[in-house]
């Protein structure tokens, strides 16, 4: 018998922290423009529009559940808001209109999400499944399938440019969700039923706790965190595109569970992810500036996750 | 000179970690004999026949099962096969989308040469089998999860037949049968003795084994106490009288306390078990400071009677008074919410979150006494569940082990020490002593007294006679016919009790 001491950074990262700093050694040797600072800025805006929506991801997963809706929630948000953009201009309450009506899309979807799964019993993954390509349609739609170009300057500068002159303002928003995420799941109420319900469900419904309210709230800010990336891509790309975050659910799902946890739900890790998220960053941008020919990029990536994943399930046991 | 044995197990030893189940068992079985095997829960059965049946192995391995006069030991489920072993499980196992045909032959199927089906054949052969069974009006092409229950029991026998065995085990082969569909069975099981078959029947309806068997071999504590042979008479309270022996341990110690007012109240409330058979008319209330305790044979829908009161089943009629006013439980979270708590007979399934530490899974359903807007306090929780924790004379180490780490018992006390920082009004205990040991039972039972004595009702759910009498204030016994009682502490004894969930009759 064990006893291990609480340590909110649960789980041992040194793997993920090993191979993460092989890679950017490697790198920064094998390419001149590896520790180039406007590499870096790049680097920062990628991982920041991932990392976003997966420390919402961890939290869905956290429950037992999944989502993947969150790319179509990307696509969704950009189109809606540069629609409400085009009528309202870029006013004080025009942006902070478009800023909210961009939050409560993600929110507005998790809550349906939230319904399918709790009130008409659909398991997480067919209900996001089939919400996922709905939403996309949608966008099509508001989009009339075109790129939306042409939005105001005073939204562009929400997300686009620096804090301090260095930092990309999505890396700063990443850190914010990031610590949102950490404070929900170790220290409130909220992360507590998350873990405990995707550690034993029945036994959180036979104590009494609305299970049902908890996946709804945890869906919502999972919708949420989705569309908080949406409204960084479209004001940095200053264009929503109904096409948008394809497959961003994947990479976010990916990043989770090589963060370490458990895609079963009960133990999870935003640091993990975090880790994660960084990892697959720099494989990213080094597969482009290493130039190595873009029809190989998604073997090396998979090759990559699959790695991480089974070298954790490894270390688990 | 070899008697006329076909399968004897000598002095069988079988220790789970630390436990005795099986304290040197001899059983023995004749060819073409039905042999009945009673006992109360726990008295070692389950674990003789899966050592018949090489799910489970003895403790000295070899030699001590002798089959058609030779020494050896069964390995395996699939060895046990082969030696003619073959098991019908209570709950059957059946692929119930899939046709009779199908299940008789799954895993057996004939093919041709190129590995193609060879339909005609098989539905053939099964013709043969149902006609054997008696029972050639079931369509071989039919779906088994259409199929009634008792004509499932009967392809489970068919496929037994169809791999050749000469014993068979049948575990309460009865539990979901009418009276009809049993007898029919009976039919079926004089056939397969007429044939030379062997058949082991294990019951709690003591007057059908009683009724089927040729001996009856009674077990009780790990030990075989004795068998009777249908030719010197058998009487049901004679079974009764060895499975329960005479000397009564005080296992179950009772804190006295005083009876306050009535909280709960049941009023002809109905149900379906897990069975689908209906439960009818139970009433009954609960007061401060009171153990009622209602028992009653294994799947007779105690259970089901606890998941009703918390929401977590249906009610078909009947109402519920919480303090004289008319209430709806639809939800755990209603029962919750009504100061209802609940501890499972299930506690890996759904008393513990094992992963999780033990001290989060004694504060999941009291967060809000823990916490500050929305924000967990670790002093406070971890203060809160040590207080109560140490109370239980749980250690302190224990709060940060994972739940799946403790030993049964004090698993059990992290499921009650939920209630207790709940402050629930009403616990419901369903089994609240399976699978602990005998220390822990004691405690256990201790702390039910105790907690009656912090004004709480205490409902008791439980198969366990001695615990019912032990720690009750009133008893209700749980029968087939409907709830008998109430009998109030010391109007009952072991054998009353049993009498009446046996179904001879009420009291003496």
């Amino acid at each position: 018998m064990t006893t291990r001491a609480r340590n909110p950074f649960r789980g041992n990262y040194i793997g993920i922290i090993s191979a993460i700093i092989v890679i950017a050694v490697f790198l920064s040797f094998a390419s001149p423009y590896f520790l180039q600072a406007t590499n870096f800025i790049n680097i920062g805006n990628q991982i920041a529009i991932n990392l976003i929506i997966a420390v919402g991801m961890t939290l869905v997963i956290t429950t037992g559940g999944i989502d993947l809706s969150v790319g179509a929630t990307v696509a969704l948000t950009g189109v809606i808001v540069a629609q409400f953009l085009y009528l309202a201009g870029g006013s004080f309450f025009g942006v902070a209109g478009a800023l909210i009506i961009g939050v409560g899309v993600g929110v507005g979807i998790g809550a349906i999400n939230g319904f399918i799964i709790n009130r008409l019993n659909v398991p997480p993954f067919i209900a996001t499944l089939g919400t996922m390509t709905a939403f996309r349609g949608l966008a099509l739609i508001f989009s009339d399938g075109r790129v939306l170009y042409g939005l105001p300057e005073e939204f562009q500068s929400v997300f686009a440019g620096f804090i301090g002159g260095v930092v990309p303002k999505p890396v700063i928003a990443a850190i914010v969700v990031s610590i949102i995420g950490i404070f929900l799941l170790n220290k409130t109420v909220l992360g507590r039923y998350a873990k405990s319900i995707g550690g034993n469900e029945q036994c959180v419904r036979v104590c009494g706790i609305n299970i049902e309210w908890i996946k709804m709230i945890i869906y919502m800010i999972g919708g949420a965190f989705a569309s908080i990336s949406g409204l960084a891509l479209t004001s940095m790309m200053n264009a929503a595109e109904p096409i948008a975050g394809n497959f961003y659910e994947l990479d976010a799902i990916a990043v989770v569970v090589m963060g370490g946890t458990n895609l079963l739900g009960g133990k999870s890790t935003v640091v993990g992810t975090i880790l994660g998220a960084l990892l697959l960053g720099f494989v990213r941008n080094g597969l482009n500036i290493m130039k190595v020919p873009p029809n190989f990029h998604q073997l090396v990536v998979g090759i990559i996750i699959l790695g991480a994943v089974i070298a954790g399930s490894r270390r688990e046991r | 000179m070899s008697n006329n044995y076909m399968l004897e197990m000598n002095d069988i030893h079988k220790t789970f970690g630390g436990i005795k189940a099986l304290k040197g068992v001899t059983l023995n079985l004749k060819a073409g004999e039905t042999l009945g095997l009673v006992g109360e829960n726990g008295a070692g059965k389950s674990t003789l026949m899966k050592i018949m049946c090489g799910i489970e192995t003895p403790d000295a391995s070899c030699g001590a099962i002798v089959l058609d006069d030779q020494e050896l030991c069964i390995t395996s489920p699939h060895h046990a096969q082969e030696l003619g072993i073959g098991m019908i499980p209570q709950e059957l196992i059946l692929v119930s989308q899939m046709s009779v045909v199908e299940n008789i032959f799954l895993g057996r199927e004939s093919v041709t040469g190129l590995k193609v089906l060879k339909k005609n054949e098989m539905i053939e052969r099964t013709k043969e089998i149902l006609e054997e069974l008696h029972c050639s009006y079931i369509d071989p092409l039919a779906e088994v999860g259409r199929l009634p229950k008792a004509d499932q029991q009967l392809v489970a026998i068919g496929r037994r037949m169809l791999q050749g065995g000469n014993i068979f085990i049948m575990d309460e082969p009865t539990a979901a049968l009418t009276e009809k569909e049993t007898k029919n069975l009976f039919n079926v099981i004089k056939k397969l003795n007429s044939t030379g078959l062997s058949v082991i029947f294990i019951s709690h309806r003591l007057e059908e084994v009683v009724e089927i068997c040729d001996r009856v071999s009674i077990m009780r504590d790990g030990m075989m106490i004795t068998t009777l042979e249908k030719k010197d008479g058998i009487e049901k309270n004679d079974l009764i009288f060895h499975m329960v022996g005479s000397e009564i341990k005080d296992e179950f110690p009772k804190v006295e306390v005083d009876r306050g007012k009535e909280i709960f109240k049941l009023e002809d409330i109905s149900f379906h078990t897990n069975q689908g058979n209906e439960v009818k008319d139970i009433s009954f209330s609960l007061h401060e400071g009171e153990v009622v305790g209602v028992t009653g044979l294994v799947g007779v829908g105690k259970t089901e009677l606890g998941q009703a009161l918390l929401g977590l089943r249906k009610i078909i009629s009947g109402k519920m008074l919480m303090d004289d006013k008319e209430v709806e439980i639809s939800s755990p979270v209603q029962a919750a919410e009504l100061g209802i708590g609940y501890v499972s007979e299930d506690r890996r399934g759904e008393g513990l979150v094992l992963d999780m530490e033990s001290l989060y899974n004694m504060t999941i359903n009291s967060l809000g006494k823990i916490s500050k807007n929305l924000v967990i306090q670790p002093r406070k929780e971890r203060k809160l569940g040590g207080t109560v924790a140490k109370r239980l004379t749980m250690k302190e180490e224990f709060l940060t082990m994972q739940a799946q780490q403790l030993s049964g018992g004090n698993q059990q006390k992290v499921v009650i020490i939920r209630q207790i920082i709940r402050d629930s009004r009403i616990i419901i205990f369903d089994e609240p002593t399976k699978g602990i040991d005998v220390a822990a039972k004691s405690e256990v039972a201790t702390l039910i007294g105790e907690l009656s004595g912090e004004k709480k009702a205490i409902l008791l759910l439980s198969s366990e006679p001695r615990e019912v009498l032990g720690i009750s204030d009133i008893i209700y016994v749980l029968t087939r016919s409907g709830l008998e009682g109430p009998f109030p502490r010391g109007t009952l004894d072991y054998e009353s009790l049993m009498a009446i969930e046996f179904g001879t009759g009420g009291g003496k």
